[in-house]
């Protein structure tokens, strides 16, 4: 319509500029038009015809335009107009060819390459954009992943790349192009942009060399019926007897009506299997899946999520991850100060347990130690390490019922710094002598436990939690976690939160409180006495991070009541023991250590390494020899050499990219030397070495989160002066290329003096002047 | 219920096995106590438990006897009160244990028992067992408890007689694969806080002359352990330690001192491993 009347399309206009080609004649037409308005005023002044002077003025002023618009044409107005000149500007055609392109999401679940593939040929060979492109343009294809590349045809396109990298595509272009006139780019894709640059700035780049991007979007922007896994990961230092915390993060885009299951697969042997309740919608939840590896060493293993019924895209429901059970050990200082039953129960579930190492100290009289655990007849022969070095060999502290006064001010003070420094954890129990009732306000230790000390709750006489004739197993107080505490791996006894809580309500009461202060911010209360008969609530099991270590209270010595009064049968006695001593480690380093960004990667993608070494002392160290090298999954070893990192102490990075798929081993050795070349340990050898796998599996990034990015494609087309178009739209796109200003845009002129719209006006005007003086019966 | 008739008792004098002891009634749920019960002297009264878990607590373990001779009770409560409260005073004048309350006396078949890491029992020579108290036992031990036996004798000169026989039957009750071992020298019990050299100790009845034929060497010391190598039964063979600690001003031999040392020993082990 608009193009019927005003001769040119709306965009020629927009882009265009409207011009007069009268030149040096238009004084001419100047004094025409003057010359024929002042002869019309002149008549209208003279004639006595008119009833009234308004008749006179409004037919009067009808006829001016009427001339006005005649005159017009003597202008030659014309529309200046960007063009092409034809097979001399090019024009690229970029169709992402990574997987998510199989995605078949399309109407009559085309897959999105199929889509593009209609958009660009149309169906059967007519429709397409790309023949009406090549008319003017000279058309070059490419197909993009994590690179563009030239292609020759679309036929053989494929959708095989494992990444797609906008920014990378689109800079490979402008570099193909440099110095010769491009007129724009097309972009066929679905925006699951997978690297980590930002396309938009090469947006800005097009925009300030006048080359307008053009994106076809392909794609649901949300899927009716889509189970994705967004993210796995399993938490690092996983141990045997205990579970590997797996986060996973999943997102359903249906309604989700039902519990959904979840699989890990060992091979094609299920080894795990539990259900979870989504909240479908679009909405991501998040679940941590507590498996509990049979065997030693790593473990490749498969996430599977359950499809949902005529889910359409099914590769983004398996997800690969490693379990590597920790091969270091854990070793656990006790410091009892009195024997008594929690001490034996305590020591029975840890020292089982094949990744601790339990050495304790029992004060059996005055002066008197007993020492077990110890590996040689001389460590520990005065209690309490005194020398910092021979505490900081421990990862963790347990103390038992056991007062202030026991120590001397520095131990006080080396056990704050044994947390804060060295990153060690601290356990307190509670006990006659623990917490208040051990006096330790006002000790580097209360500085570091995560509940205040309160003197003004210190009992003289212990407490009694017990009800003359109640049944053993009923007798005492509940140990309830809190929801936190449901959440935590220390209190994790099942998988299944439910599950979980349930069994922690089923627990024989405990029959020994040490009322402690208030919880110091940022502490996790994870347990506590609940308000019953024994007075109010209290805080049981209090947690909290400090300096680079952990801290610990449990205000109570009656956890033995879990064994004794529970088959022998039962665990969780020892499971809540086994998890509270890794959680107690979980930040400790040993001397050499070892830590990869991911331990799951796509071949080819970097795997950056760091190892920080420290000193006995927990100082870093930087006078070390590093010997890395990573054994791939043929058994042959590559070396990885590490460079100081200048910026942190103690601190060496190596970046390795491993190309093969399966499980890889890095490795590295360090050699303590220090400045004066004497060997730091006072012994000739290796200082320590540490290990780590890692598994190189294709990422199929491409399957998770693939809807259809049309913000961000949305921006990225404005940004550089270009349009968004869903597939149905996209026939506009040769005719925008052509039609817009852009660098390589030549001008033409078309005369606009015959424009429809300007003969349907005068006719207009006439007839509406006719029409009025019938009407008033005028001349 | 039915009252039982008036002479109901004489046809339980005539049906009852000689020498079989009546049922010991229970402190928690007392059952019918059996008429020829009357005569003896009244159960002693068990002090409430507070477990706590915060120290350490004597339990005499009560039990059916064959013989009915300490002061009208069954050979459970030999040496009973004196003994238990002359040692626990001993242990809080040389350890650095807390005592969580004064000794007490429970059935095998209470489940307070659960509550306590170590019992006491002595006389097992005499001791009737059930299924019930097999059982309790049982769970007992394989939860972690630890129990001593104490006080009982037969001819030394390596021989064993009726008592450990009727011991040993009832052990077998409760563990019918396990075997007792020989507490040797060099066991870390006899050296965890005092070094005692159970090969030199002198039977506590050796001194009082109760048991002249019993020579230095008879007193034998076993370990009962379990699957993973810890100790739960401590057995003191040809041995009565409990005397020991009843009659400290006899000590002929240092054999009171021993034994309160093995009993602190025991303890001490039992608390730590």
């Amino acid at each position: 319509m608009f193009e019927a009347l005003f001769k040119f399309s709306r965009l020629n206009y927009a882009e265009g500029q409207i011009g007069f080609q009268v030149g040096g004649g238009w004084a001419w037409v100047a004094v025409l038009a003057v010359g024929l308005l002042a002869g019309l005023v002149v008549v209208y002044t003279l004639t006595d015809r008119y009833a009234t002077a308004r008749q006179k003025a409004v037919s009067l002023g009808l006829r001016i335009p009427i001339v006005l618009l005649l005159c017009l044409p003597l202008l030659q107005p014309v529309l200046i107009m960007p063009d092409v000149v034809p097979d001399e500007n090019f024009v690229a055609v970029l169709v992402d060819a990574s997987e998510s392109m199989t995605i078949p999401d399309g109407p009559g679940a085309a897959t999105r390459r199929e889509e593009a593939l209609r958009v660009l040929l149309g169906d059967g060979g007519d429709g397409g954009i790309l023949p009406a492109l090549r008319e003017p343009f000279k058309v070059r294809l490419y197909a993009f992943g994590e690179q563009a590349r030239r292609v020759d045809s679309l036929q053989t396109l494929p959708a095989d790349q494992e990444a797609t990298h906008l920014s990378a595509a689109l800079a490979r272009v402008l570099a193909d192009f440099r110095g010769t006139p491009l007129s724009g780019i097309v972009l066929l894709t679905d925006g699951g942009d997978t690297s980590p640059d930002v396309p938009l700035n090469q947006a800005e780049q097009l925009r300030a060399q006048n080359i307008p991007l053009h994106i076809v979007g392909l794609g649901q922007e949300a899927f009716e019926q889509e189970r994705e896994i967004l993210d796995v990961t399993v938490a690092k230092g996983v141990e045997e007897t205990t579970g590997a915390e797996i986060d996973v993060k999943v997102r359903s885009w249906g309604t989700e009506p039902a519990p959904v299951r979840f699989t890990l697969l060992d091979g094609d042997e299920p080894v795990f299997s539990e259900t979870r309740r989504l909240k479908g919608s679009g909405k991501i939840d998040q679940f941590t899946f507590f498996y509990e590896p049979a065997e030693r060493g790593a473990q490749e293993l498969t996430l599977r999520l359950e499809e949902a019924p005529a889910e359409r895209n099914t590769a983004n429901n398996l997800a690969h991850l490693l379990v590597d059970t920790r091969p270091d050990t854990i070793r656990v200082l006790h410091f009892e100060g009195y024997p008594r039953p929690e001490f034996k129960f305590v020591r029975r579930a840890l020292e089982d347990d094949q990744v601790v190492r339990f050495v304790s100290v029992t004060r059996t009289g005055t002066g008197t130690y007993y020492r077990q655990g110890i590996a040689s007849p001389d460590e520990l022969v005065g209690g309490f390490p005194r020398d910092q070095a021979e505490l900081y060999r421990f990862k963790a502290v347990i103390l038992g019922d056991i007062e202030a006064s026991a120590f001397s001010l520095e131990q006080l003070r080396l056990l704050e710094r044994f947390v804060r420094e060295r990153g060690g954890g601290l356990l307190m129990l509670g006990g006659r002598s623990s917490f208040a009732e051990g006096d330790y306000w006002n000790t580097p230790v209360a500085d570091l436990l995560p509940v205040e000390i309160d003197p003004g709750r210190r009992r003289v006489l212990p407490p009694s939690f017990t009800v003359e004739g109640r049944p053993p197993a009923e007798q005492g107080f509940r140990f309830q976690p809190t929801a936190a505490g449901l959440e935590s791996p220390i209190l994790k006894l099942a998988t299944d939160p439910e599950a979980n809580a349930r069994l922690w309500s089923e627990m024989p009461g405990l029959t020994s409180l040490n009322y402690l202060g208030a919880p110091r911010p940022g502490a996790v209360v994870l347990a506590e006495k609940p308000a019953d008969d024994f007075g109010g609530s209290e805080p049981l099991l209090v947690v909290q991070r400090y300096g680079r270590g952990r801290s610990a209270a449990l205000a109570t010595a009656s956890t033995f009541r879990w064994q004794m009064h529970l088959d022998a049968e039962d665990r969780r006695h020892e499971r809540f023991w086994r998890q509270l001593a890794r959680w107690l480690v979980a930040d400790a380093p040993d001397r050499v250590n070892l830590d990869l960004a991911q331990d799951r990667v796509a071949p080819g993608d970097d795997v950056a390494a760091t190892v920080t070494i420290f000193d006995p002392d927990y100082a870093p160290l930087d006078a070390v020899e590093l010997a890395g090298f990573v054994t791939n999954p043929q058994g042959t070893r590559e070396e990885v050499t590490f460079q100081p990192d200048l910026t942190r102490p103690g601190t060496f990075t190596a970046t390795f990219v491993p190309q093969a798929q399966g499980m890889y081993e890095m490795t590295v050795d360090a050699d303590g030397v220090n400045v004066d070349g004497v060997d730091v340990d006072g012994e000739v050898g290796r200082m320590g070495r540490a290990a780590q796998r890692f598994l190189v599996r294709p990422s199929r990034r491409e399957f998770y989160d693939a809807t259809l990015r049309r913000a961000l494609l949305e921006r990225l087309a404005t940004t550089s002066g270009g349009r968004y178009y869903a597939p149905a739209e996209a026939a506009a796109i040769p005719e925008e290329l052509r039609s817009r200003r852009t660098s390589t845009s030549v001008y033409r002129a078309e005369p606009l003096w015959d424009l429809p719209i300007l003969f349907g006006l005068l006719v207009l005007m006439l007839l509406g002047e006719w029409a009025y003086r019938r009407r008033r019966g005028l001349p | 219920m039915h009252a039982l008739p008036w002479w109901s008792w004489l046809l339980w004098l005539l049906a009852a096995p000689p020498g079989a002891a009546p049922s010991v009634p229970s402190p928690v749920a007392p059952g019918p106590v059996p008429p020829a019960a009357r005569s003896l002297p009244p159960a002693p009264q068990v002090t409430p438990p507070a477990p706590g878990g915060l120290g350490f607590q004597f339990v005499r373990i009560r039990y059916r006897s064959a013989r009915r001779t300490w002061r009208g009770y069954g050979t459970w409560a030999y040496d009973w009160p004196t003994a238990e409260a002359n040692l626990v005073r001993a242990i809080e004048r040389t350890t650095a244990l807390h005592l969580d309350g004064e000794p007490i006396v429970l059935d095998l078949t209470d489940p307070r028992i659960f509550d306590y890491p170590i019992l006491y029992l002595c006389e097992p020579g005499y001791w009737i067992t059930d299924e019930e108290e097999v059982a309790a036992l049982r769970d007992y031990l394989t939860r972690g408890g630890f129990l001593i036996i104490d006080d009982f004798h037969d001819y030394g000169d390596g021989q064993v007689g009726p008592e450990w026989e009727n011991f040993y039957d009832n052990l077998r009750q409760v563990f019918p694969d396990r075997e007792l071992i020989e507490l040797t020298p060099d066991h870390p019990i006899w050296h965890i806080y005092y070094d005692i050299d159970p090969v030199r100790a002198v039977s506590t009845k050796r001194e009082s002359g109760e048991v002249p034929w019993l020579d230095e060497d008879d007193d034998t010391y076993y370990g009962l352990f379990d699957d993973d190598g810890r100790l739960m039964v401590v057995v003191c063979y040809n041995q009565d330690i409990g005397d020991g600690w009843e009659w400290p001003e006899r000590n002929l031999y240092e054999a009171s001192t021993v034994s309160f040392q093995m009993a602190i020993n025991f303890i001490l082990y039992a608390l730590t491993h």
